[in-house]
């Protein structure tokens, strides 16, 4: 397994638009379920929860949505892991009840990547 | 992850080479559909499919070889997917919408070729994607010149079935299209190993009817005029998916998403504010991962409320008569339904121009956006025709020609921007 390491540290060239994110299932703000709050630093981290195999990754999608945790299926992206396959895209903040809920469902979390947001929607860059 | 490196292997794919295009894929991805705001719940589903996209399907597809199933690799909407699937088989679209393709057709095919054309066979030749690997069959059709000339060269490397399309749509035309569809019929019974039946055909009319109808029911949703439930790339997204998805799960994934929709337009749940400019989007097919145009148009002030093209509504509008009950009178009654499909290749083609009028009041838009790949004589000469038509409707029109490669993504938000400014005066 390719070790999951912190990322690229600090943020280059964010958009204001990248860093309003978005509202996800659990309506929650925060990270890239929704804007930054009020005093956060300029530099926005995402986590991204790797996975063995997607069968844990939609498992913990399930239990999340249910739990009322905040998450967004993503491919992997290469700051985190060298392989590709689905990632679910979450806030740092949940990342110890996001660990406890993947326990109570049975879901094994290989590792949780710190990314300096990847998401750039002025990048114009397409594959 | 689930290790795919040695099912791609097993198809004898350039690993090298395939990894380059899944560094990138995320990070597109991420730029274009994780960047929105409040997208239906019920997208998360094409979020996994684009997640393992070189990894699920191909294995089920593999899979469904191992029980004696064969995989049909096919390259346009006129190709009949009911016959392939009666007869057990899946049916898988093939159109390459990359740039990290075309390198490698242009290898094979002069530049100056549509880049559809040109990455389709990049992918094959290339080895750089399973489903081109998968596929036991590919299926060509006589559509356009391009791709007329690039299946012999396809053909010469891998079984390559030519379904000859006509030119244009007369009684005679339909009838011809009928004995086209029964040589194929013949074809996939051979190559299958099993025999076509009133009974299977039926069902299996009866199932992609069923995915069409899904799929509708979501583009009626983008009709509503009291607030946009999807954006257009979202739905762009499902359509894509629709191409290589299993039929039964593609209607069923899309009937979820309409229902939530459905309850959008009904609570005025809308995903980009009011006041948003519609946008209609009509041309060449948009193959999956091109999601350029949708999102330069949506991330300049506007939303696209419709797609009439192949990778839109031509896709699954009108359905297949499932009065017919003898093998001869269900050939007669696709071709009916396929030979509908108002594509450039044909000649006179004004059904084109009525169905984007049409779409354009019934999708309630404020603008048209015409949109074809380069080296697409066929779009390309259709364009002035299409502008008068709209222009006479009162309905304002902006054409652009363009290809996979990014460095025409400025060139296009002006003039995306510039019109949408233009909409609002």
């Amino acid at each position: 397994m390719e070790p999951v390491g912190e990322g690229r540290e600090g943020w280059e060239g964010a958009a204001p638009d990248a860093l309003a994110g978005a509202i996800g299932p659990s309506g929650r703000e925060g990270g890239p379920t929704g804007a930054p709050a009020e005093g956060a630093p300029e530099e926005s981290v995402d986590c991204y929860v790797l996975f063995r195999g997607h069968t844990d990754g939609l498992a913990l999608f399930s239990a999340l949505k249910d739990a009322g945790v905040g998450a967004r299926i993503a491919p992997t992206p290469r700051a985190a892991r060298a392989t590709c396959g689905m990632s679910l895209l979450v806030s740092c903040d949940d990342e110890e009840r996001i660990r406890d809920v993947a326990r109570e469902c049975g879901a094994h979390v290989e590792g949780v990547a710190r990314l300096a947001r990847q998401i750039r929607p002025d990048r114009d860059r397409y594959c | 992850m689930t290790d795919y490196r040695q099912m791609w292997t097993d198809l004898d794919m350039d690993l090298d080479t395939h990894d380059q295009l899944c560094a990138v894929l995320p990070d597109a991805f991420g730029d274009t559909y994780l960047s929105q705001d409040n997208r239906p719940e019920n997208m998360a589903f094409y979020d996994f499919v684009v997640s393992e996209i070189h990894g699920v399907r191909p294995a089920e597809l593999i899979e469904l070889q191992k029980q004696g199933g064969k995989v049909f690799g096919t390259f346009c909407v006129f190709v009949p997917d009911e016959v392939v699937i009666a007869c057990g088989g899946a049916v898988t679209g093939l159109c390459g919408g990359s740039q990290f393709w075309v390198p490698a057709g242009e290898k094979v095919l002069p530049s100056d070729t549509c880049p559809l054309v040109k990455a389709s066979l990049g992918a094959h030749f290339g080895k750089t994607c399973p489903y081109f690997s998968v596929a036991d069959v590919y299926v060509g059709e006589t559509t356009c010149d391009a791709k007329k000339k690039a299946y012999e060269i396809l053909g010469a490397d891998k079984r390559t079935y030519v379904m000859d399309m006509p030119q244009m749509k007369r009684q005679k035309d339909v009838d011809k299209w009928t004995d086209e569809i029964a040589d194929f019929a013949a074809e996939v019974e051979g190559a299958t190993g099993r025999a076509l039946t009133p009974e299977n055909l039926g069902a299996a009319i009866s199932l992609v009817n069923e995915k069409r109808r899904a799929l509708a029911r979501v583009f009626e949703a983008r009709k509503a005029t009291n607030c946009i439930p999807i954006s257009g790339k979202d739905a762009l997204l499902m359509v894509q998916i629709a191409f290589f998805d299993d039929p039964a799960r593609c209607a069923e994934m899309a009937n979820k998403l309409a229902d939530e929709l459905e309850q959008r337009v009904a609570d005025g749940v809308s995903v980009f504010p009011a006041g948003t400019k519609r946008i209609l989007v009509t041309g060449t097919p948009l193959a999956i991962p091109n999601w350029k145009l949708h999102h330069i148009i949506e991330t300049s002030g506007a939303a696209v409320v419709c797609e009439e093209m192949c990778t839109g509504t031509r896709y699954f509008e009108n359905l297949v008569d499932e009065g017919a009950d003898t093998l001869e009178s269900q050939f007669q009654a696709l071709s009916e339904r396929y030979m509908k499909n108002n594509c450039a290749c044909f000649t006179p083609n004004p059904g084109r121009a009525d169905d984007v009028v049409r779409m354009a009041r019934e999708y309630h838009v404020d603008g048209v956006i015409d949109a074809n790949l380069k080296f697409c004589t066929l779009y390309n000469v259709e364009k002035p025709s299409l502008a008068a038509a709209l222009e006479a409707e009162g309905i304002p029109v902006l054409a652009l020609e363009t290809d996979y490669a990014d460095n025409d993504a400025e060139q296009l938000r002006t003039r995306v921007g510039a019109f949408v400014e233009m909409l609002g005066e």
